[in-house]
């Protein structure tokens, strides 16, 4: 239900997808029976700006809601609350947050996904031919294009043009994702989401895909949203980051800036988290080890929604909630964001 | 091949395997997921073992535990454990269910594995699962083991033990589940803990608090650890010494700054060059190694990583197996030209 005013919208050139007031809520069974119902608040008010071409991280902890937010721009969540802009390549810009599924269609071909699990996202009974092909059945190629594309696709992921007529069987996880990322370049799209994409590959083979990611991105100018809890690899491919916590976002800016020197307290935590591959650098010389765990995110606590896990938490942090706000050329959910002095990893940060 | 005499290890050796061969016998054939291992584990230390999937590094401790699958053929390898420094087991070549093992197992050996949800029983309570491993090892009474239980669950950090000890698998988090598993493996104070990729299944915040506990249980109880894992900034923060594995082989082993800091096979520079570390100044691509695991139906002839190694001389590594060339403080690196590789970059 977005606003009657979403006929006339717009956003800057610069910018390919814009999400404003996004809100998704789960009911949920609680209490003694099951038999209360509570409202499960996976994405609670995220705003955000992706640029054209650029790589837009995603960071935190499972239900923090950040696979939610981007089955939701792709709308296969319906939407609770919120705006989702879209440009599409004609430079037009559409409000899909709306959108009827045949309305839907012929914005689906720019917006596409890369799954985790290179192995239960592929169909075992279908060829590569049929895996890679079907996006483009759905949109009426003829058998023809098909099968000439789908070569050419093979080849731009590292892939012979022969292995069309293989089943996903024959291949290893890292080339899996290939063919999965393929899928998703069939329809030439402008925007892929990929949701812990090289999670579940082993490091060198994580690393070439990583890299083939990359070279695409260049190639076809491709705009990404990189969901992942692995903050090296975030790091590595983000032009910027947004970290989440229950639902909202607590700290988003440029990557270099947010990891040197974070300005939320959970930002701070989750690097200081990782263990580092410098035996050095053991924790004993880390900071403190963040306690607790996520809690639900149908009871959320009150203010600031990490206060009981936060070290520098006051009276101030469990009455009055947090508002998302600029400082140091970031945005920041947390009411010491000026006056704190956080730790972060890399050249800028101290050590 | 290595002298199988039958001298003593030193004192302070707690684990020893010497040339531990593991095949699996399938329809296509024979796979041999382990091809001469040998490692050793000192009393009181941490091994972190090291491998991408396929390197054999589960099916390793799986034959120290004796929990090999029924299809593998095991070579003469030598598995030796002393957990108390007086008597010296040979486990190679133990059944599953040998008095021995049963012993062993779960008493001087614990054990924790990635997925708690998995290798926890979902029908018993956590109580429940602790008590009967005490009361089977101990010989103590069901209130002696309850109280035991609950004082393990207290020792991994848990919140309101009695409580939590009626409680089942299914109504924990990821993170305290394996807590209650560590209690479970800790129930009677092992001389060496097997972690298998304790921690792979957790969050970052999630895994670093596993990590401390398990740091600091080690020390207060003095047991021995082997931790695996794929994860380098893991093993860098909890081991005291590392096997690297790859093919079903030990390629390099050392201490754990010598193999952070002074990697002798080309397999660990490549693998440590291909993680993106945090705080690094962003270089626009990852060092890759090519290609990828071979499959263990095709293992390459003479040194296993010569196809996707970078120094690989075919005249040599396609040809002949590499020997073993030591290094200072005992590191050593499977390879024909160790010690002669040019100067590592990471």
């Amino acid at each position: 239900m977005s606003d009657a005013s979403s006929k006339t919208v717009s956003m800057p050139d610069d910018v390919l997808i814009s999400v404003r007031g996004l809100k998704k809520h789960f009911t949920v069974k609680g209490g003694k029976k099951g038999r209360e119902l509570k409202v499960l608040r996976a994405v609670d008010d995220v705003s955000f700006d992706i640029r054209k071409g650029e790589t837009f991280g995603l960071v935190g902890e499972s239900g923090s809601g950040k696979s939610t937010v981007a089955r939701l721009i792709l709308r296969a969540y319906s939407l609770t609350d919120g705006q989702i802009l879209f440009r599409e390549h004609d430079g037009k810009v559409i409000d899909i947050s709306s959108m009827s599924d045949k309305e839907l269609r012929p914005v689906r071909r720019e917006m596409q996904m890369i799954f985790q699990d290179p192995y239960s996202s592929l169909n075992p009974r279908m060829t590569l031919l049929d895996l890679i092909g079907e996006p483009m059945v759905v949109h009426g190629y003829s058998k023809d294009e098909i099968a000439k594309r789908v070569g050419e696709l093979l080849s731009c992921v590292g892939l012979r043009p022969e292995y069309a007529s293989r089943y996903p069987h024959a291949f290893s996880g890292g080339q899996r994702q290939r063919i999965g990322i393929a899928r998703a370049l069939a329809l030439s799209p402008a925007f892929i989401a990929a949701d812990e994409a090289v999670s579940a590959l082993d490091v060198s083979v994580a690393a070439q895909n990583i890299n083939l990611l990359q070279d695409l991105q260049e190639q076809f100018n491709l705009t990404y949203l990189f969901i992942t809890h692995d903050l090296g690899m975030v790091e590595h491919i983000s032009d910027r980051i947004a970290v989440m916590y229950l639902g909202q976002i607590v700290e988003l800016g440029e990557t270099d800036r947010l990891f040197s020197r974070p300005r939320h307290p959970y930002t701070e935590a989750l690097l200081g988290a990782v263990p580092q591959p410098d035996p050095r650098k053991r924790s004993s010389e880390r900071r403190g080890v963040l306690k607790g765990e996520v809690p639900d995110a149908s009871e959320p606590p009150s203010g600031c929604a990490f206060h009981p896990r936060c070290a520098y938490a006051t009276e101030r942090c469990s009455a009055e909630k947090p508002a998302l706000r600029e400082v140091d050329g970031r945005a920041v959910r947390c009411h010491y964001a000026e006056t704190l002095t956080l730790d972060g990893v890399g050249e800028g940060a101290e050590a | 091949m290595l002298d199988k005499t039958n001298n003593k290890m030193p004192p302070e050796r707690l684990l020893q395997l010497d040339d531990v061969e593991v095949a699996f016998k399938t329809r296509d054939g024979l796979v041999k997921a382990v091809d001469g291992v040998n490692y050793h584990v000192d009393r009181g230390e941490v091994l972190g073992i090291v491998g991408e999937s396929g390197s054999g590094k589960s099916v390793t401790v799986r034959a120290i535990m004796r929990l090999l699958a029924r299809n593998a053929e095991e070579g003469n390898g030598e598995i030796r454990f002393n957990p108390d420094g007086d008597t010296e087991y040979r486990l190679d070549g133990l059944k599953r269910d040998s008095r021995l093992m049963r012993k062993l197992r779960g008493g001087r050996i614990g054990m924790v594995f990635q997925e708690p949800m998995t290798a926890l029983s979902p029908v018993h309570s956590i109580g429940t699962q602790i008590m009967r491993t005490v009361m089977l090892h101990r010989r103590v009474g069901k209130e002696a083991a309850r109280a035991r239980a609950i004082d393990l669950l207290a020792r991994v950090q848990l919140p309101q033990p009695e409580r939590l000890i009626d409680s089942y698998p299914h109504q924990l988090s990821g993170g305290m589940r394996q807590r209650a598993m560590i209690a479970l493996a800790l129930a009677c104070d092992p001389a060496l803990l097997i972690a298998d990729e304790p921690t792979t299944a957790l969050d970052v915040t999630t895994e670093a608090q596993i990590l401390e506990l398990l740091k600091s249980l080690q020390q207060e109880l003095g047991m021995a650890i082997v931790f695996i894992t794929h994860n380098f900034g893991v093993v860098a923060d909890i081991a005291d010494r590392v096997a690297v594995m790859y093919l079903g082989r030990v390629v390099e082993t050392g201490l754990v700054d010598d193999i952070f800091y002074n990697p002798q096979h080309p397999y660990t520079r490549a693998l440590l060059g291909s993680i993106p570390r945090l705080g690094q100044k962003k270089q626009r691509r990852l060092s890759v190694i090519k290609g990828s695991v071979p499959d263990p139906y095709n293992i390459p002839s003479g040194c296993v990583f010569h196809t996707r190694c970078d120094y690989a001389d075919p005249s040599v590594c396609s040809v002949r197996t590499p020997p073993r060339v030591p290094f200072e403080r005992g590191q050593e690196a499977l390879c024909h030209f160790a010690g002669n590789l040019p100067e590592a970059g990471a």
